[in-house]
């Protein structure tokens, strides 16, 4: 009497109770399978709302799997709770790995062809390009400019510094420079031989990948602090044993 | 994604000219934000309601893809993506995209990788798949196939599609007969296609 009642309550259709507990696996061509845990594809039933909030039914559940009749057979998205997609335009694949749900991660850059020729480094660190970096690449054409401009003023000024030396090795018993030679101290710095030119970097190279930009503005700083406020003391630094009494 | 295909999502070739359309900024986590980018706001039903998420286009043709690399934020168009996990009270996981490379610690062993293929031979997503075996993995037992002897399902790799899998309608019943179960339809929900089951604590 009791289980008469019991499958009549639906009409006489037997409902079910999704007690399936289990994964499901695909196997894929080379062999690679990818095993999709049973509360990514056995879910309760949810809707949107209109005004976009879930609605839940937790008296139904949902198993992820459509019927089709002709249409191409398809996989979305929650077989990418189990599986890693890249997709890789500019060599034409896609490659799909078993994932490894880990809340970790470890970047990997990918370059194309024309970037890794570009370059001389073709091995991609795992990083990514900063703001700074990237305005750099850019300044390049400006800094081959500078690096032009720089070595024009570096022969002037060692010209001038050369001149000055010899000028200077007649009076080497005054006790103070006069203050408009600002451009003796860096003569007894020896700065002409620090003040090196850096090779020419080809401009379309990127820094990160061919070397630092930053030996191209050395020169051309220390060429302006000729009016450099540290030399200035160095001019003024004789003339305070003389203010001592 | 590509355009209209047979499988593919429906009014793709007519988005443009029924979507609103205008530029704004966009701006991911920290990256410097992209200025004056196009975007199209889809106006409801476009895909007649099966599709619910708005989309951010990484296909052949991208958009934003192609911004990336010509703002040197990226060295190449690439793209990557983990889903996450959903759903389940304990095991609730962040997905994950990354633009120009791949995250290492999110992939185990080797990995198989195919070319591209939009022709008749491919997918309308470049990304088509020979299934050999499902199988599902009951928690005491064997492991039972859902596909009759020598079997090979071609399929699309479709990442945004809202399921886990659309199969011919002989490998869902064969679903059914591995698992015991019986559906009590369809559903009509964020899951669109979904087969519904009851949760009553009465079974047969």
């Amino acid at each position: 009497m009791s289980s008469l009642a019991r499958s009549s309550i639906k009409n006489g259709t037997t409902n079910l109770y999704i007690r399936f507990d289990g994964d499901i696996t695909f196997e894929l061509d080379s062999g690679l399978a990818i095993r999709v845990p049973n509360d990514q594809y056995v879910v309760p039933f949810v809707t949107i709302d209109r005004n976009s909030s879930r609605i839940f039914n937790e008296s139904q559940r949902e198993v992820l799997i459509a019927s089709l009749a002709d249409q191409p057979a398809t996989l979305g998205r929650y077989f990418l709770t189990a599986a890693y997609l890249m997709v890789n335009q500019d060599a034409g694949t896609f490659s799909i790995w078993q994932a490894n749900p880990s809340k970790s991660t470890d970047i990997v850059a990918m370059t194309n062809k024309s970037s890794a020729t570009r370059c001389d480094n073709s091995a991609s660190p795992a990083r990514s390009l900063s703001p700074e970096e990237s305005k750099m690449s850019r300044m390049s054409d400006g800094a081959l400019a500078g690096v032009i401009v720089g070595v024009i003023v570096f022969v002037i000024m060692l010209g001038l510094g050369v001149f000055f030396s010899l000028q200077r090795r007649k009076r080497h018993t005054r006790p103070v420079s006069p203050p408009g030679e600002i451009l003796g101290p860096k003569e007894m710095h020896g700065t002409p031989s620090q003040m090196q030119v850096a090779p020419l970097i080809p401009s379309d190279c990127a820094p990160e990948f061919c070397g630092p930009l930053e030996e191209l503005h050395i020169p051309r700083q220390e060429l302006e602090g000729w009016g450099n406020p540290e030399i200035m003391h160095e001019i003024d630094g004789p003339e305070q044993p003389a203010e001592a009494p | 994604m590509e355009t209209a295909v047979e499988g593919s999502e429906v009014g793709i070739e007519n988005l443009i000219s029924s979507s609103l359309g205008g530029t704004d900024t966009l701006e991911f986590a920290t990256d410097e934000p992209l200025e004056a980018f196009p975007i199209g706001i889809p106006r409801q039903r476009w895909d007649r309601g099966y599709t619910s998420l708005h989309a951010l286009g990484v296909g052949s043709n991208s958009t934003y893809l192609r911004a990336l690399v010509d703002a040197n934020r990226i060295a190449a168009k690439v793209w990557s993506i983990f889903w996450g996990r959903m759903w389940g009270a304990n095991s609730l996981m962040d997905g994950s995209i990354v633009f120009g490379g791949y995250d290492r610690a999110k992939v185990i062993g080797r990995n198989l990788t195919q070319n591209l293929d939009f022709g008749s031979a491919g997918c309308w997503t470049g990304m088509r798949l020979n299934i050999r075996d499902i199988r599902v993995n009951p928690r005491s037992g064997s492991d039972k196939s859902l596909f009759p002897p020598n079997t090979v399902l071609p399929v699309c790799l479709v990442p945004q599609r809202q399921l886990l899998l659309e199969a011919p309608a002989d490998i869902y019943s064969n679903f059914e007969n591995a698992t015991l179960t019986s559906n009590i339809g369809l559903s009509f929900g964020l899951h669109w296609g979904a087969h519904l089951f009851d949760t009553g604590t009465e079974y047969v």
